[in-house]
């Protein structure tokens, strides 16, 4: 719907249905994403609430990942 | 690994279920309080408590209550984006505005009891955004002018937009969300059709009327869509204008069966039957 212009009602969002197909990363892209500070931003930005979705989803299924994404986080925490 | 990541894996401790969920949520809360100071947030920040939480009792955050964090993630990096302009909003950020209201709306609808009412999770969130950002959400607060949002609370607006919606799903109506463009440039909230088929625009506001006081504040209409609209969606019959009471004001006790989530009780479902039943 580029335009917005004579909408069909029936192509149009509708409330309580999910948008369908959601955007994927990997273990290796959600680390890497994890790392940098700044492609986290970006990465943020553009996919929002999906993205923390996808990285809640790998935290529940992989100790390891989990383990991995802590250290992490608390390197980041540490910088100044 | 250092200390602190020991102790974040340290053996389960025995909670029982509701003890976790609460735990987990004033953990949330207290953090998200902390940030609020600051004005500003890191998505570390938000998942650092939940990792915290997760390893401390070793159970993953529940579906529910990951749908509450979706609220409290978008309306933050919303209203980071937005405070970022204080003189004049741009484009971008009413887009934004608009969008994490649909996510919003999206996480509560697709997260329904079985009667139709948000569940737990979500009304716990809505009370925490309330409380934790009622200043901060505050637009006027933050001098936003000469923008849709110069005469609204943000979180008020979108609270008043779940509630309309509340109401068209009662009635059994078809919702649909609209483009952003279509919200911020012809007031465009939802777009709703009936069972007969007619399909209406829902501009909707929750604002008191200073004329006509507490009384006043449910007001529905249906008239005539611009010539905007119009163009905008095939075989529009009209547009329907609502005013929901702000969930603070007296007459929202009588209107709403649940002020933290803005679900409406039977009189705001009558009222807004009588004015539709001929649409």
């Amino acid at each position: 719907m580029p335009k917005d212009q004579n909408i069909q009602f029936d192509d149009l969002e509708k409330l309580g249905e999910s948008k369908g197909e959601q955007k994927t990363f990997s273990e290796e892209e959600l680390i890497g994403i994890l790392s940098d500070r700044e492609k986290l931003a970006a990465v943020y930005k553009e996919s929002g609430v999906d993205f923390l979705r996808i990285l809640f989803d790998k935290l529940a299924m992989s100790k390891e990942f989990r383990i991995k994404a802590i250290e992490i986080l608390e390197q980041i925490n540490q910088k100044p | 690994m250092s200390e602190s990541v020991g102790v974040l894996l340290s053996p389960r401790q025995t909670l029982v279920t509701s003890e976790i969920s609460g735990q987990a949520f004033d953990k949330i809360e207290g953090h998200i309080a902390s940030i609020r100071q600051k004005s500003s947030m890191e998505i570390s920040e938000l998942v650092d408590p939940i990792l915290t939480w997760e390893g401390l009792y070793e159970q993953k955050v529940s579906p529910q209550e990951f749908a509450a964090l979706q609220i409290l993630s978008s309306v933050l990096e919303t209203i980071k984006y937005v405070s970022a302009h204080h003189e004049r909003t741009p484009y971008a950020a009413l887009e934004q505005a608009v969008e994490t209201e649909h996510d919003v709306l999206q996480t509560v609808f697709q997260n329904l009891k079985k009667d139709g009412r948000p569940n737990a999770s979500i009304v716990r969130s809505f009370g925490i955004v309330t409380n934790v950002f009622k200043d901060f959400l505050n637009l006027d607060t933050m001098k936003v002018k000469d923008s849709v949002y110069d005469q609204m609370y943000y979180w008020q607006g979108l609270m008043g937009t779940a509630t309309a919606a509340f109401m068209f799903k009662e009635l059994g109506w078809e919702i649909r969300l609209p483009p952003a463009r279509a919200d911020i440039e012809n007031e465009v909230d939802l777009i709703v059709k009936n069972a007969k088929g007619d399909i209406y625009t829902v501009d909707i506001t929750s604002k008191v009327n200073m004329n006509d006081g507490l009384s006043g504040c449910f007001r529905a209409s249906v008239r005539e869509s611009n010539p905007a609209a119009k163009k905008l969606i095939n075989g529009l019959s009209g547009t329907i204008r609502i005013n929901v009471p702000p969930v603070r004001t007296q007459e929202a006790d009588d209107f709403y069966e649940n002020k933290i989530t803005g679900y409406p009780g039977e009189k705001g479902l009558t009222a807004l039957k009588n004015i539709l039943i001929y649409a």
